[in-house]
């Protein structure tokens, strides 16, 4: 008699380029079920905060994710300060608020970037990534690094903005304000964006209430939570900003939220740097007494939240983090299903999954016939905005954004002319 | 535009929209929290927990407020589910996390909500006897809480009735059954 063998593949398989983490179930071309493995990245960082002392936590969970690294000290030294008692000086307050938004502006235009990429649109991954090239020498030259800057100590900031550097800042605000405004324009009137992403994977404001979203994710289905105005911290309660939300809760809606954060971020990063106060950036804290805290930060991804308690030892006892994306994954379970393949990718990457949690997608079919990988989906993505292009327009993908890229580079031409001052050419 | 209608037509026919998951209801927070109103103000903050003191009752124990935004009590297993609940429906918290620890003799989980409107943190403390290890789950009441619930049982060991889908979350397939990373004088060979 026969004996059957049953072999799995995966996660890890030679064949795969990396571990599966979203897996989806399709019937014909729509998705009717999709599962979530992760933790194939998981470092215990949380174990090793509670054996190292209290000022080495913030270098440790700047790590966390190397694109919202501002976020996770930042809520970690708010928590240990309420402990503490702490009272930080207002110039490291506006510090604070000064490295975080330009954070916000660098990791907005590089999900803007990656969609464009799912989609096919190279354009928009190129102008995205060039412009977001000035906001990461603006923050190596504040901090010393153009990612994991190891700037919020427990009670301040560790580098201080002198003359040079505000006007540094100043001027990377001023260089890529026009282009990014344009981007964005270019990006939204755009029809075959508006048909590619209007309409998809919605994320209704009852399912994003019931599924707690945080951040964009949650803004843009209608749902107007946003730390810096619910809990305010550092400077956030001292500048006149406003809120950015939109009401459909589709892919492009968050696009929208994105891009208004975006622009809205310059705006409080001029008033920041103009109203900047003297003084001390750091206030003495000596030791951290029994108790626990929460400290909480709106993140480019969401809310971050850090709990801590102490026993008054040199460690922290307990080190709780939540990352926003740990809510907002699992509204793929509401946004993907019922859509077709080719929408996946997008939907999936519209909730900004913070990336070193890995996002590798397989696709089983009915009756086990060959997977799909993460190159297919956005293969896939990529040949639907073909077929749209095609329609409309009459033209391929590629001549299509071509005929963007050109677009853009005359505006801002005319753009530079008339200002009659040295842009980025 | 001869596309919309064809979309529409798909939308209907070829990509069968299935219905979005249906939700209990959001709570009164829904109507509150139109863009635009705010309730940031000191007297509300005070409002909030007075109301959520009366909701409470006896039900919950050991209040601590050490800042004007973050109050902390502690409720029995047999009342967690139902509180918990009362804070996502009736006062319309957003669920944020739980942190799981080992205290020693016992199991805590600590369950975090946040008002929004008036940028309060309600922290529910939840304990059980490292014994008997097993907690009732929230899951059910406040669906967000199921990753959570699955880490907290795969890193401390607490066991939450209930759930829905009591599988690992954050350990891989092979780590063995029984040990547990976050509790006290668990081995970690990084030191």
């Amino acid at each position: 008699m026969a004996h059957r063998t049953l072999i799995p593949i995966g996660p890890y398989h030679p064949l795969q380029e990396e571990a599966e983490f979203f897996q989806l179930t399709v019937e014909g071309e729509t998705v009717v079920d999709i599962d979530v493995r992760l933790s194939f990245n998981h470092r215990g960082i949380e174990g090793v905060a509670m054996k190292r002392t209290w000022d080495q936590v913030p270098y440790l969970v700047e790590r966390v994710c190397g694109i919202c690294s501002a976020s996770h000290p930042l809520a970690y030294v708010q928590a240990v300060e309420h402990l503490a008692g702490a009272q930080v000086p207002e110039r490291a307050l506006y510090i604070r608020t000064i490295v975080n938004e330009l954070e916000r502006i660098h990791s907005h235009l590089l999900w803007l970037g990656l969609a464009g990429h799912f989609i096919g649109f190279n354009t928009v991954f190129m102008w995205a990534w060039r412009y977001r090239e000035p906001v990461l020498d603006a923050l190596e030259v504040c901090t010393g690094s153009r990612i994991n800057y190891a700037n919020h100590t427990i009670g301040g900031s560790r580098l201080d903005l002198d003359e040079d550097k505000v006007k540094y800042v100043r001027q990377c605000l001023d260089d890529i304000e026009k282009p990014v405004a344009m981007l964005i324009s270019a990006a939204t009137e755009d029809p075959i964006l508006a048909l590619r992403l209007k309409g998809v994977g919605v994320l209704t404001e009852q399912d994003a209430r019931r599924l707690c979203a945080v951040g964009p994710t949650a803004r843009a289905s209608g749902v107007p939570i946003d730390v810096r105005r619910d809990d305010p911290y550092a400077a956030y309660d001292r500048i006149d900003w406003k809120v950015c939300t939109a009401s459909k809760g589709d892919v492009f809606d968050k696009v929208v939220v994105r891009m208004l954060e975006t622009v809205e971020c310059i705006k409080m990063l001029r008033q920041a740097l103009d109203d900047l106060p003297g003084g001390p950036i750091q206030a003495p804290v000596h030791e951290v007494p029994p108790g626990e805290a929460v400290g909480r930060v709106e993140a480019p991804r969401g809310e971050t939240f850090h709990y801590v308690r102490s026993n008054g030892g040199p460690y922290p006892e307990r080190h709780k983090i939540r990352a926003p994306s740990y809510v907002n994954v699992p509204t793929c379970k509401a946004t993907c299903i019922g859509q077709s393949v080719a929408d996946t990718t997008i939907t999936l990457a519209a909730v900004d999954p913070c990336y070193s949690c890995t996002e590798r997608l397989a696709v089983v079919r009915e009756r086990g016939r060959a997977r799909l990988g993460f190159a297919d989906l956005v293969r896939l993505s990529r040949e639907k905005t073909d077929r749209l292009c095609r329609a409309e327009c009459r033209m391929g993908r590629e001549d299509y954004d071509s005929a963007f890229a050109l677009r853009l580079s005359k505006g801002l031409r005319r753009a530079q002319s008339s200002r009659r001052a040295g842009g980025i050419a | 535009m001869n596309t919309d209608q064809v979309k529409k037509e798909k939308n209907n026919s070829v990509y069968p929209r299935l219905p979005a998951i249906a939700s209990a209801a959001a709570g009164p927070s829904a109507a509150r929290f139109k863009a635009g109103t705010t309730m940031r103000t000191q007297s509300a903050l005070e409002d909030v927990i007075e109301r959520l003191k009366g909701l409470l009752g006896d039900r919950s124990a050991g209040w601590k407020r050490p800042l004007p935004g973050r109050v902390y009590f502690t409720v029995r297993r047999e009342d967690a589910r139902e509180v918990g609940r009362m804070i996502f429906e009736d006062i319309g918290a957003r669920f944020v996390t739980a942190s799981g620890s080992d205290l020693g003799e016992e199991l805590e989980a600590l369950y975090h909500f946040s008002l929004d409107a008036v940028g309060l943190v309600v922290n529910m403390r939840v304990r059980t006897p490292k014994a008997e290890a097993t907690l009732p789950s929230l899951t059910p009441v406040v669906p967000a809480a199921e990753w959570i619930e699955r880490e907290m049982r795969d890193l401390v060991g607490i066991t939450f009735e209930g759930h829905p889908r009591p599988e690992r979350l954050i350990l891989s397939d092979d780590w063995p059954e029984g040990v547990y990373p976050l509790r006290k004088g668990a081995a970690d060979e990084r030191g």
